[in-house]
């Protein structure tokens, strides 16, 4: 059989390491590059995520759009990129369940972003825990998922 | 003229109607008909149909799905496939086409089928609702009224056509739970409701609420087959030569049951049972072939509960009396 699943799945992970590291071209002019074993782990790290998280992935992932929406942040540099990176992935699959799929991929990328470099500003922990656990309670009970009573903060 | 017998070398009844593609592709192999690299291609397929039917739920949405939907909407697939493999009496065809137009072909015109068999289950539902009995026994109505109404809304060909999660809690003569899935599971509940229900028309309603009153005061709120107490009491009514329209028999009429069959084994209890059967039908005049032959194919589990309520003396459970009719 010249089709494999494994060849086909081989061939999907080529393309893969491949576009991130076109991202590379992208995001070296905000002085982020990803080494190979960054992007090795990453990979490794998003394969653990699914199934930790009892996701499937198609055709194109989401790492090239969360490298390409944060590369820019003020609190991301060469020396936190990869794991912050790491992180964001586990993130993003987190609340992509905790959000019951009622929020796309470009949203939810969006409002982490904007969120981590606002309220969070830069703190993952923070961002993860309590801005995305509010969100998604906006989101569950019908409200705007960055919806702030008047004269409450997070805490 | 003698009809040409069709030699298949898959026999049909081998095949597990609610894993049909899995068990075809087992016994074909089995027969050497299909290959390892067959198999590892059907695999293929499989997955890039899964694919694209995934790819058809997300949209550009989103670039992953649970598990548990990738795992639904791959079971509706080999389900919708499976659907138009049926379609073919001699099992040996069905391979052949799946050989020569692959599963592509197969699941889009299994979808087709589906979506006729939607149209049938609709026009079904109505004859249903037409012929329903009056009678107040909630599950009974529920699932009528609101039961198979909720499956034609919440059903989902695309990603769940094996999906029947329904209210159809009212039990049937002919037990399907367990036997089939998605429409082929609607479309035979119906089926059967309808020949339970043209059964029971045959008496009257007011006799039939009196013997449910008499099975059970709750009668309203058990779960119960209106269908088999009925054709239970038209078996005990023609047993002690009664009129069946009467739909109930003296306590000294139910002890002359019990002495009937008190030292009978269970073939000889058949063998009245069947010999009853025939009466029945002619009596009620029942033209109908298919409502014979449902009767019929059940008949056997009757026969059962009969044997066993002689032998554990509990005959007042299966054939109501009069006395607690009141």
């Amino acid at each position: 059989m010249d089709n494999s699943y494994l060849e086909i799945v081989n061939k999907r992970k080529q393309i893969e390491i491949a576009n991130i590291k076109k991202c590379n071209e992208y995001t070296s002019k905000y002085g982020l590059i990803l080494l190979d074993n960054q992007i090795s782990n990453l990979l490794e790290r998003r394969k653990e995520t699914l199934k930790e998280t009892g996701r499937i992935e198609l055709r194109e992932g989401i790492i090239d759009k969360l490298i390409k929406e944060f590369c820019d942040s003020p609190y991301i540099n060469q020396e936190n990129y990869a794991e912050t990176l790491y992180e964001l992935v586990e993130i993003f699959y987190e609340y992509k369940n905790e959000t019951l799929d009622l929020i796309t991929d470009d949203e939810l990328i969006k409002f982490m972003k904007k969120s981590f470099d606002e309220i969070a500003q830069g703190d993952l922990e923070y961002l993860s825990g309590t801005v995305m656990y509010r969100m998604r309670e906006n989101l569950l009970n019908g409200k705007s998922i960055d919806y702030i009573e008047e004269g409450e903060y997070y805490e | 003229m003698n009809e040409i017998e069709v030699i298949s070398k898959i026999k049909r009844e081998k095949l597990d109607e609610r894993n049909y593609f899995k068990t075809l592709i087992e016994v074909a192999y089995e027969e050497q008909m299909i290959s390892e690299d067959d198999i590892v291609n059907l695999q293929m397929q499989i997955l890039q149909l899964l694919d694209e039917i995934v790819y058809k739920y997300n949209g550009v949405d989103s670039s992953s799905i649970r598990k548990e939907i990738m795992e639904d909407i791959s079971n509706s697939n080999i389900y919708t496939i499976s659907i138009y493999l049926k379609l073919f009496k001699n099992p040996d065809e069905a391979i052949k086409s799946i050989k020569e137009q692959g599963l592509e072909i197969a699941y889009q015109e299994g979808r087709k089928k589906i979506d006729k068999m939607l149209n049938i289950i609709r026009l079904m539902y109505i004859k249903v609702k037409q012929n329903k009995l009056n009678i107040e026994n909630d599950t009974y109505n529920d699932t009528i009224i609101g039961g198979i109404q909720g499956f034609l809304k919440v059903y989902n060909p695309d990603f769940k056509a094996q999906d029947m999660k329904i209210t159809a809690d009212y039990p049937l003569y002919n037990n399907l739970i367990g036997k089939l899935d998605g429409v082929e599971f609607i479309k035979e509940y119906l089926n059967s409701l309808y020949l339970e229900n043209l059964f029971c028309k045959k008496f009257s309603e007011e006799k039939i609420k009196y013997l449910l009153y008499g099975y059970s005061h709750n009668f309203k709120e058990l779960i119960i087959n209106i269908f088999e107490i009925v054709l239970l009491e038209v078996i005990a009514c023609k047993l002690v030569k009664r009129d069946i329209q009467d739909l109930s028999i003296s306590t000294a009429e139910l002890n002359e049951i019990y002495l009937m069959f008190e030292d009978k084994d269970k073939t000889e209890i058949e063998n009245i049972i069947n010999e009853i059967y025939k009466e029945i039908c002619n009596e009620l005049i029942l033209d109908n072939e298919e409502l014979q032959k449902y009767i019929k194919k059940n008949l056997n589990s009757l026969v059962e509960i009969i044997t066993n309520a002689v032998k554990q003396n509990t005959l007042d459970k299966v054939f109501i009396t009069q006395k607690f009719i009141i």
